[in-house]
């Protein structure tokens, strides 16, 4: 039986994704102007983000009972296809290798410095592969019950930090900025959110998928908010420069909360929150990495597909971690990553929408494409 | 078919046994495996139990010999604490221990104190982090990347400077009712709401305003001052007590000290910047012919004291003649709570008077500390170029990179609004017979 994913748990998963991508890290900070005017430039990051989805969001309604492995080969052919199914599954192998390194970071230098990578690796890995084999119905029940209280918390710390907050920070307004570092800024930082991938590979469960367009908007509407209050929160309370000097600048925030001789000393809440979130999004990209594979080689049974990407991401974690570390790849701009997304889910589905274009009359005629009508 | 009916209802109920026994096997493990796990007890790495820790509750670091010298306060947990006694540095069990380490970073001194002390240093409850002068007119940035990069240290404790001597000679000073240095220091420097002449300046603050580059910082500071004791006991041994003074700022360049504030000044650096939240100031009121009726029945004193309830700052600049000017608009709300000087306080016009005198002594404080800034320490620490940045963007992007050179040079003017909102239990002072 097919898995059934409600429009809400589908928000929820993209929103937690999104959230996911900046808390850690919080790349954003570094780009465009790099400088008080971030959260003009997520605002508009807003509709590039839109922009950026529409061709997967495309093919995805073109071919609603698809996940993008399964339309690719009925589009490009099976060779090319296949080849593309692989493809895809190692782009989204190294989203999950990315996030999994920086949780590993996070936790050795904050909250378990003393403790063995490995340790930390395969306890991490054996949670996320019994996640992944519970399946996707699981997985979105989980978000959607911790979702809210995620939210909640985030906004919660936020709050309590408020006497570290300088909010003439933020001034002067544009000044700083020239229209064009905005909208470049903006631009970059829309690639690093990575949620239309997980849409494409799970939009054949969605229940109501007319829905579609609300939930990515409200997904990327509520979860640019929530990013809006912890880039503008670290910045105003640690000052802009600091911010960026940073590894991990929201924890920062958290860690200066000292409100009323109650609130302080709080990283042990942050850390189970932020365990949530990071974890959803990894353990959503072993899933459809996994998912992925599983279509390629048509097989019907994903835990051996997840079980092996279990092991290969739990080797090479540990090796870019503890045997040969990349920091480039966390605390710098991840360009290469640029290079993924624009190619992954710009160029190929482009080049897919103008295959379909060409050859629509041959698929209506075949029949390919079932629900063709939204 | 009633056997068949039996027969199912029978498996039915024995799947649900199944099932339950399950899940409580589920739950059993789910409690007891993180306990097994989790326990720092258990662990061979990380473990950090309470009686191996050495609790550090201030920090000292001084620049001695081209060597990092930290001195540390190290709280034994196990001590009894019942026995605390203001002036007892022994107890029966030793409550602190102040180790020193020497090394050429500071990660590198603290990693000696271990050599030989048996507990591991534990930087995470520290609320004071004390600069030796030398260190700080030294120049302190390079070395302080451990604090910031580490995990122990909080970026929340206080960054102080030791005004006239080592931080090695401040660590160790206990004259608050028991206390460590570190929580004694603390609770002084939280003082500042009450008394306007400090400052609490977190490291994370510090380097907020570091990266600025319109703005230094001031940080807070501590000196040593003999008291006399008015201890019994300890009149016969000494008639002196060391207590920690924490009035003044001191002014960083680059990390760098250039130079102090007194507290008086401090009162006029926290009214500039808009951070004043409470304090006292004493002034001289003149009045004139104000014995005309032969009222006064007391000596006639010279001061009255104002406690200040709020204060706001607002800071405009304007540019006159492409010299910039900056106008500092501030407003005092007051209570009258020492009168010295025979006067009427129920009388508006006398309380005009009063609330005249307190803005003009305010405006002096204001400008004496500006002027100092302007012309001694040539230094903006009071956030003017930000204001500059704020309010006048583009001049600013010309001039960002001479602000320090331009602050001197800009004219000011300064006003003060003081309205008294309370006078106290009494209307009449006592050395006033009221008509």
């Amino acid at each position: 039986m097919k898995e059934q994913v409600t429009s809400r748990q589908m928000m929820f998963l993209l929103l937690l994704n999104r959230i996911a991508t900046v808390i850690t890290v919080m790349p954003i900070i570094h780009m465009g102007p790099a400088n008080q005017d971030i959260w003009i430039m997520m605002i508009l990051s807003v509709f590039y983000c839109f922009l950026y989805n529409l061709p997967t969001l495309y093919l995805s309604i073109k071919f609603s009972d698809l996940t993008i492995i399964q339309y690719m080969e009925k589009i490009f052919g099976k060779i090319i296809g296949k080849a593309l199914g692989i493809l895809y599954g190692l782009y989204f192998i190294r989203i999950a290798i990315i996030y999994y390194f920086a949780e590993i970071q996070m936790i050795r230098t904050i909250f378990m410095d003393e403790l063995h990578p490995l340790i930390i690796i395969v306890v991490l890995m054996l949670v996320s592969v019994y996640v992944a084999t519970r399946g996707l119905e699981v997985s979105v029940r989980t978000v959607e019950f911790f979702a809210p209280i995620v939210i909640a918390s985030l906004i919660l710390f936020i709050v309590l930090g408020f006497n570290n907050i300088d909010l003439t920070v933020l001034l002067p307004i544009i000044a700083d900025s020239t229209f064009t570092s905005l909208n470049l800024g903006a631009m970059e930082a829309s690639l690093i959110f990575t949620d239309a991938n997980l849409l494409s590979m799970s939009f054949p469960n969605l229940t109501n998928k007319k829905d579609v367009f609300k939930i990515v908007a409200k997904s990327k509407i509520y979860s640019q908010a929530i990013i809006i209050l912890m880039v503008v929160a670290s910045q105003v309370s640690l000052g802009i420069e600091q911010a960026r000097h940073l590894n991990f600048p929201f924890l920062k925030y958290v860690r200066l909360v000292k409100t009323y001789s109650i609130f302080e000393r709080m990283e042990a809440v942050f850390l189970t929150i932020w365990l949530i979130i990071v974890m959803t999004r990894a353990v959503s990209y072993l899933y459809i990495s996994s998912k992925a594979f599983m279509e390629v080689y048509n097989q019907n049974n994903m835990d051996p597909f997840i079980y092996i990407i279990g092991i290969i991401l739990t080797l090479v974690i540990f090796y870019i971690s503890y045997i040969n570390p990349k920091f480039e790849l966390l605390f710098n701009r991840d360009i290469q990553g640029y290079y993924y997304y624009i190619t992954f889910n710009l160029i190929i589905p482009l080049i897919a929408i103008l295959i379909y274009l060409i050859r629509r009359k041959d698929f209506r005629k075949l029949g390919k494409i079932k629900n063709k009508k939204i | 078919m009633i056997a068949g009916v039996y027969q199912r209802k029978r498996e039915g109920g024995e799947m649900i046994r199944r099932s339950r026994r399950i899940r409580i096997i589920i739950i059993t493990l789910y409690i007891l495996i993180p306990s097994f796990i989790l326990s720092a007890c258990q662990a061979t790495e990380g473990r950090r139990e309470i009686e191996d820790l050495g609790i550090v509750t201030a920090i000292g670091v001084d620049y001695i010999d081209d060597n990092v010298v930290v001195t540390l306060e190290v709280v034994n947990p196990l001590s009894s604490i019942g026995n605390n006694q203001a002036s007892s540095n022994k107890s029966q069990e030793q409550k602190f221990i102040y180790p020193k380490g020497v090394g050429k970073t500071v990660k590198e001194a603290l990693t000696n104190i271990n050599l030989y002390l048996d507990k591991q240093v534990f930087l995470s409850h520290s609320n004071i982090l004390v600069i030796g002068e030398e260190f700080a007119k030294r120049g302190t940035i390079d070395l302080m990347d451990f604090f910031l990069r580490d995990n122990d240290p909080r970026e929340d404790m206080y960054i102080v400077v030791a005004k006239g001597c080592k931080a090695s000679d401040i660590i160790g000073i206990r004259a608050g009712l028991g206390k460590p240095t570190g929580n004694y220091l603390y609770d002084t420097f939280n003082n500042f709401s009450a008394t306007g002449k400090c400052i609490n300046i977190s490291i994370a603050e510090n380097y907020r305003y570091y990266y600025d580059v319109s703005n230094e910082p001031v940080v807070g500071v501590v000196q040593l001052k003999e008291l006399t004791s008015s201890d019994e006991e300890l009149k016969n041994d000494d008639s002196t007590v060391t207590v920690l003074d924490v009035s003044g700022g001191a002014i960083l360049k680059n990390g760098k000290l250039v130079g102090y504030f007194d507290g008086d000044e401090m009162l006029g650096f926290n009214m500039i910047v808009g951070d004043l939240r409470s304090g006292t100031i004493s002034f001289h009121t003149p009045v004139t012919d104000k014995d005309k009726q032969n009222l006064i029945i007391g000596k006639d004193g010279e001061l009255t004291t104002l406690d200040i309830i709020r204060t706001s700052t607002k800071r405009k600049i304007s540019i006159k003649d492409g010299k910039i000017h900056l106008t500092i608009d501030a407003k005092l709300k007051g209570a009258l709570n020492e009168i010295n000087q025979a006067l009427n306080v129920i009388d508006s016009e006398v309380i005009s008077r009063i609330e005249e005198a307190c803005s003009k002594k305010v405006e002096e404080l204001i400008s004496k500390t500006l002027e100092k800034g302007q012309k001694e320490f040539k230094l903006d620490s009071f956030s003017i170029g930000v204001a500059v940045h704020q309010q006048y963007p583009k001049i600013w992007k010309e001039i960002a990179t001479e602000w320090q050179n331009i602050f001197p040079e800009i004219t000011y003017d300064v006003n003060v609004e003081t309205t008294i909102v309370k006078i106290g239990l009494i209307n009449y002072p006592a050395n006033l017979r009221r008509k």
